[in-house]
């Protein structure tokens, strides 16, 4: 911007205009330069490779893989399942109430959930007893699962997924919307190790109650393959 | 973020992917930026085959419907949705829609603040 220059009249004042000029010049360079940074930071390329779809082999069966709040957690309920089912298919209807307290002495439990049966015995429309068996899953107080910093080779998560085998067991990972950096993360180590994984955008929410009478043990172990027309 | 998709392998045809964005309220197709919008909140719209006829009326006549269109006449083709959180509730409705026309699809979550999506 031009300015009228004053006259100078040799008094002796010393005259700061230009020196305000350059500094003014030199904090709009500085503006610059930091505007222009943050924009170039904020635009770095990174690479993400999807996944090829793998078909889970034949007679594995769902592992959970809950990647919430930015964690991720194994829940694998077949072994808590065959814990708490062992020897129903011989009880009768009208035992299966005692059947249930029973077997929840047992409380199977792993590093993150515990669980346990409930039945509710009641009637259908036509007043023909219809007892329903739920597993209820709860989550430990105070136990959080790894984080993206944490997914190292010391992880919780990785020894477990040591002591799964990927021919018997396929992931499926329950998303919530701060999760997916983790997920992507645990879906790439569990990926180099063998697994099939499969990606759902759920929430879970503790206690997580899953009917098990009427097939639903095996809808939450094998459930039915959704598989794309690219991997038949 | 560039994305890519991975060689599925096997000596099988080629796979080619078509690459969409979906975050709750607009498809957005890859890489030529072509946007639906969608007015109505998908989950508000009480059944499967209304929520199907809505997106339809949306997408017909767009460079997106004739895009979905190819690729459901090409088997070789198939679809790679990439889903931010916000629309992860409705996800089901859109994949559902896909797979009525016979799409396969992948779904791919990504961050909710991701900016400048490039795909190859």
């Amino acid at each position: 911007m031009y300015r009228k220059l004053k006259p100078r009249d040799g008094s002796g004042i010393v005259d700061l205009d230009s020196l305000m000029d350059i500094l003014s010049c030199l904090v709009g360079v500085m503006l610059f330069l930091v505007i222009y940074t943050v924009l170039e930071l904020g635009s770095t390329t990174f690479e993400a490779v999807v996944p090829a779809v793998r078909e889970a082999p034949f007679g594995s069966e769902r592992v959970v893989v809950v990647a919430d709040r930015g964690t991720v957690r194994v829940l694998d309920a077949r072994g808590p399942i065959e814990a708490l089912l062992s020897g129903f298919a011989i009880v009768e209807y009208d035992e299966a109430e005692a059947f249930v307290r029973e077997s929840n002495q047992r409380i199977p439990s792993d590093t993150y959930f515990r669980y346990s049966l409930t039945f509710e015995d009641r009637l259908t429309a036509f007043g023909l007893p219809l007892g329903t068996l739920d597993l209820r899953i709860e989550a430990h107080e105070g136990v959080v699962g790894d984080s993206i910093h944490q997914l190292e080779e010391e992880s919780t998560y990785l020894a477990l997924l040591d002591r799964l085998n990927p021919e018997t067991a396929w992931l499926a990972f329950a998303v919530d919307g701060e999760s997916v950096e983790v997920f992507r993360r645990a879906r790439d180590l569990a990926i180099t190790r063998g697994f099939v994984t499969r990606f759902g955008p759920v929430s879970v929410d503790f206690p997580f109650v899953h009917r098990l009478s009427l097939g639903g043990a095996e809808v939450l172990l094998s459930p039915r393959s959704t598989r794309a027309k690219l991997d038949r | 973020m560039e994305f890519s998709a991975a060689d599925h392998g096997g000596s099988g045809p080629t796979q080619i992917p078509t690459w969409i964005e979906w975050d709750g309220a607009e498809l957005v197709l890859y890489p030529t930026g072509a946007t639906v919008n969608f007015s109505r909140d998908l989950s508000s719209i009480t059944t499967f085959e209304a929520t199907y006829a809505y997106v339809f009326d949306q997408v017909a006549g767009t460079p997106l419907g004739a895009e979905l269109a190819r690729v459901a006449m090409d088997s070789g083709r198939y679809i790679i949705l990439l889903v931010r959180p916000s629309g992860f509730q409705t996800l089901p409705e859109i994949t559902g829609y896909l797979g009525l026309l016979g799409i396969d699809v992948v779904a791919e979550p990504i961050d909710q603040n991701l900016r400048r999506i490039q795909v190859r």
